[in-house]
């Protein structure tokens, strides 16, 4: 299993990741004016991480305002699709094999940060606060730094028409380059916010997404987290059925406590999800991509990078991997 | 089994980061702060300090300084002080320990100057770890003298602790030299001098397993069955022919052993042997940016031992 974390572009990231026993980063898709992922920028991120002995092995998602148009279905969403594309060819000239995307309009959404455990903080999502507070509970950015509120109502038809129009342009570019997409799931996974549709919040909507476009690079970042806080689904028999379809390039691993309407992010070991059966079930889909630890509540005396929390997150990762491959030799 | 951890119950941070992360039970550093002396109010404090942080007290991690075997061997080898003269002080601090509802001591037998190592950065990825030189092979010089002098401690101090009901779980921080508690014979040597449902051993699993080798598992079975592992200390070692090293947890890497090595099949052996007592790591690498306590190595040993916890106790 390929364990792996965000990884920013510092020495003392790249270092913490590599004693704690990850071989695979996942980055940030670096910034620039051109609205391109840059190849130099990608290169010179996998120097200082080699030092290290860690391998880039997927770009989370790009900057938003690198294909916000695109979302939204406004004017100058092509140019941003030829820059898109021009980033999926840096990304195969430097060996990096996959690239996430959300297609969330409005950006992920919380409405509080609650104690848990011990008094650590973490996320929690009520969906009536949401609803009563709703652009307080906006967490996207553009990078002016205000919040990127809709001027007009777009349905779900609406919504899915613009990511048609992406994936039929982006996929036949990344299956050229080998390059996998990977769709995230909407988080908070509901349908609508502020008269905004949300379509990939729901087991039918990312299978939706991946037929959209019938191909091995069109895939899905699995998170874990996001999959388990939807209403009544059992994330176990999502990673079988995804996974089988081997749709599944990337996978965040994360525990929630609860399901929509309401959930709280917790750590690994406390959550409703059995985790070692989802880390068995991964292994028996043959899941052989990067799985990054995703969220962690915030402990007591961290860094601004949540070096604690991350290292424990990842500890308990290493020991249910390793947990799975030697039962599984053993059978 | 348990989730522990050994924190310095004088700082709210470590109270704090045990509780976050899962610690179920806490076992106190023997620390006071500058100015105190170790009294009951002392051991009193540590108590109450670790039970508001909604955690079991588990014990002393160690006994203080002045206490413990250690100095006590090596203060009789130089004639400092006489015997009888230190064990009464160590029978009213056991005796104070009781009062105050402290459940257990851990009293390390490392031979006083046999445990040097260098701390060097040359983990994974440049974490910091100590080094050892590997004992003398030659054995224990005075090894008679030792034993006699610890046999008079375990006379003197068993007893009271059994009165006072403080558990005193018995083991080396460091790779035993020749003919100390080198093998399961002289192991149980030590816990028979006495004969007391007092007299236990802390298992620190990698000093016991560079010390026992493949006969680790068959001790396990052998003193859970008399109910005389009363902690066990998970931690990593990897051993080279002058030196050993420490590991992080999860580089179970062993060719010479590679079950013992192995955190998930050790902590499989101690499920099945019927233990049901604590599981804390033990202090780690050196992490880039980390305290000197080593709170993020911390946080990824615990992360890693309650995976384990969780797949051992699920499988029946």
């Amino acid at each position: 299993m390929k364990i792996a974390l965000h990884v920013g572009p510092t020495r003392e990231e790249a270092q913490f990741a590599a004693q704690v026993g990850v071989t695979h980063a996942v980055i940030g898709g670096p910034d620039s004016p051109t609205g391109i992922v840059e190849y130099e920028a990608l290169t010179a991120q996998q120097a200082l991480f080699a030092e290290y002995g860690l391998e880039i092995c997927a770009i989370e998602n790009v900057p938003n305002h690198f294909y916000d148009k695109v979302m939204f279905g406004l004017p100058g969403r092509d140019e941003q699709i030829a820059n898109y594309c021009t980033t999926i060819r840096n990304m195969q000239r430097a060996g990096i094999p996959i690239l996430g995307y959300h297609w969330m309009l409005l950006g992920g959404i919380t409405t509080d940060y609650v104690s848990g455990r011990g008094g650590a903080r973490g996320r929690r999502f009520e969906l009536p606060t949401a609803l009563r507070h709703p652009t307080a509970s906006l967490e996207w950015r553009n990078p002016l730094g205000t919040i990127h509120v809709p001027d007009q109502e777009l349905s779900a038809d609406h919504v899915w028409d613009n990511l048609t129009y992406f994936l039929q342009r982006v996929v036949p570019v990344a299956e050229e380059c080998n390059v996998k997409l990977a769709a995230h799931p909407d988080d908070a996974p509901f349908p609508s916010h502020m008269g905004v549709a949300r379509i990939l919040s729901s087991l039918d909507g990312l299978q939706r997404a991946v037929d959209t476009v019938p191909s091995p690079c069109n895939a899905l970042d699995f998170c874990q987290g996001t999959i388990s806080e939807m209403e009544g689904v059992n994330v176990i028999d999502a990673i079988y059925h995804f996974g089988r379809q081997n749709k599944i390039a990337f996978a965040h691993f994360r525990a929630v406590s609860g399901q929509m309407p309401k959930f709280d992010e917790v750590f690994m070991d406390e959550g409703d999800t059995d985790m070692f059966a989802a880390m068995q079930a991964y292994k028996d889909v043959g899941f052989d991509g990067p799985m990054r630890a995703d969220h962690t509540p915030r402990v007591v005396g961290d860094n601004q990078y949540a070096h604690r929390g991350f290292a424990f997150e990842v500890g308990y990762m290493r020991g249910l991997a390793q947990a799975v491959d030697s039962m599984t030799s053993t059978a | 089994m348990n989730l522990a951890l050994t924190v310095n119950c004088w700082s709210d941070e470590d109270l704090l980061f045990a509780s976050q992360f899962g610690v179920t039970h806490i076992m106190a550093e023997a620390s006071i702060p500058h100015g105190r002396m170790w009294d009951r109010h002392a051991l009193a404090a540590i108590r109450n300090r670790a039970t508001k942080a909604n955690s079991t007290f588990s014990g002393l991690a160690d006994l203080p300084q002045q206490y413990s075997i250690s100095s006590y061997l090596q203060q009789i080898q130089r004639n400092e002080i006489t015997a009888e003269e230190r064990l009464d002080g160590v029978c009213a601090f056991v005796t104070s320990a009781g009062a105050t509802g402290i459940p257990m001591i851990v009293c390390d037998c490392d031979i006083p100057g046999t445990s040097e190592s260098v701390v060097v950065p040359e983990g994974r990825a440049g974490a910091l770890i100590h080094k050892y030189e590997r004992p003398e092979s030659t054995g224990v010089a005075n090894k008679t003298a030792l034993w006699q002098h610890l046999t008079r401690w375990l006379q003197r101090v068993v007893p009271v602790a059994e009165k006072a009901q403080v558990k005193l779980a018995f083991g080396t921080r460091h790779i035993s030299s020749m003919g100390w508690l080198d093998s399961i014979e002289t192991m149980q040597h030590l816990i028979a001098v006495v004969p007391s449902h007092y007299a236990g051993f802390n298992f620190r699993h990698s000093v016991i397993a560079q010390t026992l080798g493949n006969d680790t598992f068959t001790a396990i079975r052998h003193f859970n069955a008399q109910k005389k592992i009363f902690m066990v200390e998970v931690g990593n070692l990897r051993s080279h022919l002058s030196h050993v090293v420490e590991a992080f947890l999860d580089e179970s890497i062993s060719e010479d052993m590679p079950d013992v090595a192995d955190m998930l099949r050790t902590l499989q052996v101690y499920h099945a042997a019927g233990y049901e007592g604590t599981v804390q790591p033990a202090p780690p690498p050196g992490l880039v940016g980390d305290t000197t306590w080593g709170h993020k190595g911390q946080a990824f040993n615990l992360g890693y031992i309650r995976a384990l916890l969780q797949v051992v106790e699920r499988v029946r």
